[in-house]
């Protein structure tokens, strides 16, 4: 489990962490969310005894990251697809990882072979995409069969055939009773992968649950045509609805109530409808609308 | 710690800085020490007109000039290499890795001092073997002795070494102390091609002494290397040192004090920061 605890960092003026608390579960996959500059990786690089904390802590089952015998095999971490000396191949680097991870070497082609790099294992991380970067990161993550796994943006630089392939190990990881925490600033992203969401925005707690109750925050949008939109707009008055214009003059939003209650209240007021039709609105915008006015201008 | 340090090592022979600049090195040293002994040849004809004596005595002074060569001009190479093993991390921005690896910062500090021991034995004797290999070869063709069955020319061979040593654990002193790669390759190279020796011409050219200067790092290297046969160099009329080196062990403590102050003021100034 992972432990973030009124956690605060500034730089300078800047506020980049701001009084974050949250906690991160074992067996499950958990997004750390939110828009460009929320604070995602300096709470990682605080976690990980990088970057100096102000105030708070971040504890790894109960422990400091400087406190784990071996950290490496009890927190694998990959902060970003850089971090690789451009002439050492894929296979080197890991090498000079084992020693610390207390491995032996043969476990480095076997992380290789699982993250689909066998073929360049011997290469140069110079001539690698974005993804084999990404790839090689992971790799280095698993080395030393770590409990908990620290992943800032894995998704960046893969194909969706690559994501797909991550979302499948990273299923298996969690079913495994690993805790994983996978950072992104978009939900879209992560959203087939986690069950949990931790979205932050200026480095403040905006929101903390199961992916299902985030679901449950989603304001129902309902389209409307009526035959006369006078007597919608006595009806909406009336029931208390927020009715809001759309680029059709001839049809509203209701936002609120759902198709089905405002199809029954439209049918006890007599009032004519040409159209009733549910908005399908993608937890994208829920998160959105939670993170709005959030994005830093930085 | 054992494995913070195999880490380190598996870092340094993982890519193809070690092995370009030990090649550097090595030909470097066995060029200025072959050219040194065709300048002996040539000195023999000249001014000994040939006289055997002459030659046999010039001989004897010679070997400690010849033999430490690397030492004295290719110690710059094993600095960069020491300072480049710690600025290439920060260029490269492995040092994320190195710090996830070992977060207890000063004990990953005392890895990378402790491993560049070893490394600077591997430049050190690779680059003696090659004045004494060009140097004493050369020698040995024109006739002269090589001087190798004498235990002095061992402990010349032996002293040039250690320097090397103690260089490369200065070059990871200044590598902390000054982590941007390229701001300390030319501070390296300005200060010990231009600064310092300019600093050390100034009591030649007033024929005032300066005892401090022999505290200055080339200084004190070449006290370890050369020894006193370079003060010889410098005696006056009257016999009067006016470059004053050190002896050996002070040189020694000299050399290393500069490379653990550096050290240690780096380990605050930069290792213990922030790495974002
Ligand atoms: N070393 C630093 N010095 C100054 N400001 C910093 C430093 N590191 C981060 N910041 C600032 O702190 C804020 C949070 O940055 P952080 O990288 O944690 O955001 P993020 O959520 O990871 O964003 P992104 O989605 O873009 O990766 C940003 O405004 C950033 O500019
Ligand atoms: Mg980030």
């Amino acid at each position: 489990m992972i432990q973030v605890s009124h956690l605060s960092k500034k730089f300078g003026t800047l506020t980049a962490v701001d009084d974050l608390t949250f906690e991160v579960q074992p067996g499950r996959v958990t997004g750390f969310l939110g828009p460009n500059g929320a604070g995602k990786t300096t709470t990682l690089r605080i976690g990980l005894d990088l970057v100096r904390a102000d105030s708070g802590t971040v504890t790894f089952d109960g422990r400091h990251y400087h406190q784990l015998p071996k950290p490496m095999s009890h927190v694998g971490a990959a902060l970003e697809a850089t971090g690789f000396h451009p002439g050492r191949s894929a296979r080197d680097h890991l090498l000079t990882m084992a020693p610390q991870a207390g491995v032996p070497d043969q476990r480095c082609d076997e992380v290789l072979e699982l993250v689909g790099l066998k073929e360049a294992a011997r290469k140069r991380v110079k001539g690698f995409s974005m993804g084999m970067r990404g790839r090689l990161s992971l790799a280095a993550t698993l080395l030393a069969d770590p409990q908990i796994l620290l992943l800032d943006e894995p998704t960046n630089g893969l194909d969706p055939e690559g994501i797909a392939w991550m979302r499948g190990l990273l299923r298996h990881l969690a079913d495994e009773g690993r805790t994983i925490l996978i950072s992104s600033h978009l939900l879209s992203e992560v959203q087939q992968t986690v069950d949990d969401v931790i979205i932050i925005g200026h480095g403040r707690l905006l929101h903390a649950s199961p992916l299902a109750d985030l679901a449950r925050l989603t304001r129902q949008r309902t389209w409307v045509t009526p035959i006369d939109p006078k007597a919608l707009l006595d009806l909406a008055r009336q029931m208390n609805w927020t009715l809001e214009r759309t680029p059709d003059p001839s049809t509203a939003q209701i936002v609120g109530p759902t198709p089905a209650e405002i199809g029954h209240a439209c049918f006890a007021a007599g009032v004519e409808l040409r159209q009733l039709a549910p908005q399908s609105q993608g937890l994208e915008d829920t998160f959105l609308a939670l993170t709005h006015g959030q994005e830093a201008i930085r | 710690m054992i494995a913070v340090i195999t880490a380190e090592f598996r870092k340094f022979f993982t890519t193809r800085m070690w092995w370009v600049m030990l090649l550097i090195t090595v030909g470097y040293s066995g060029l200025m020490a072959a050219g040194f002994a065709l300048l002996f040849d040539f000195a023999v004809d000249e001014m000994m007109a040939g006289s055997p004596d002459g030659a046999a005595v010039l001989n004897e002074v010679l070997y400690p000039l010849i033999y430490p060569m690397g030492a004295m001009t290719g110690f710059i190479f094993p600095v960069l290499v020491g300072a480049m093993s710690v600025t290439g991390e920060f260029r490269h921005q492995t040092i994320t890795g190195t710090f996830l690896a070992e977060p207890r910062r000063w004990r990953s500090l005392t890895a990378k001092l402790i491993a560049s021991l070893p490394l600077g034995l591997i430049y050190g004797a690779a680059t003696t073997l090659a004045c004494v290999g060009c140097g004493g070869g050369l020698m040995k063709l024109l006739g002269y002795s090589a001087g190798l069955d004498k235990a002095d020319t061992w402990e010349v061979i032996g002293r040039s070494v250690w320097t090397l040593v103690l260089w490369t654990v200065v070059g990871v002193g200044f590598g902390l102390l000054l982590k941007n790669q390229v701001a300390s390759i030319v501070v390296v190279l300005a200060f010990t091609q231009l600064v310092e020796p300019l600093l050390q011409m100034i009591p030649l050219l007033t024929g005032v002494a300066m005892p401090f200067l022999s505290y200055l790092p080339m200084a004190a290297g070449n006290a370890v290397a050369g020894g006193n046969a370079l003060s010889a160099l410098g005696d006056d009329s009257g016999g009067n040192s006016i470059i004053v080196l050190l002896s050996a062990p002070v040189g020694s403590a000299v050399l290393l004090a500069y490379g653990l102050v550096f050290a240690a003021i780096g380990y605050f100034v930069n290792w213990r920061r922030d790495v974002s």
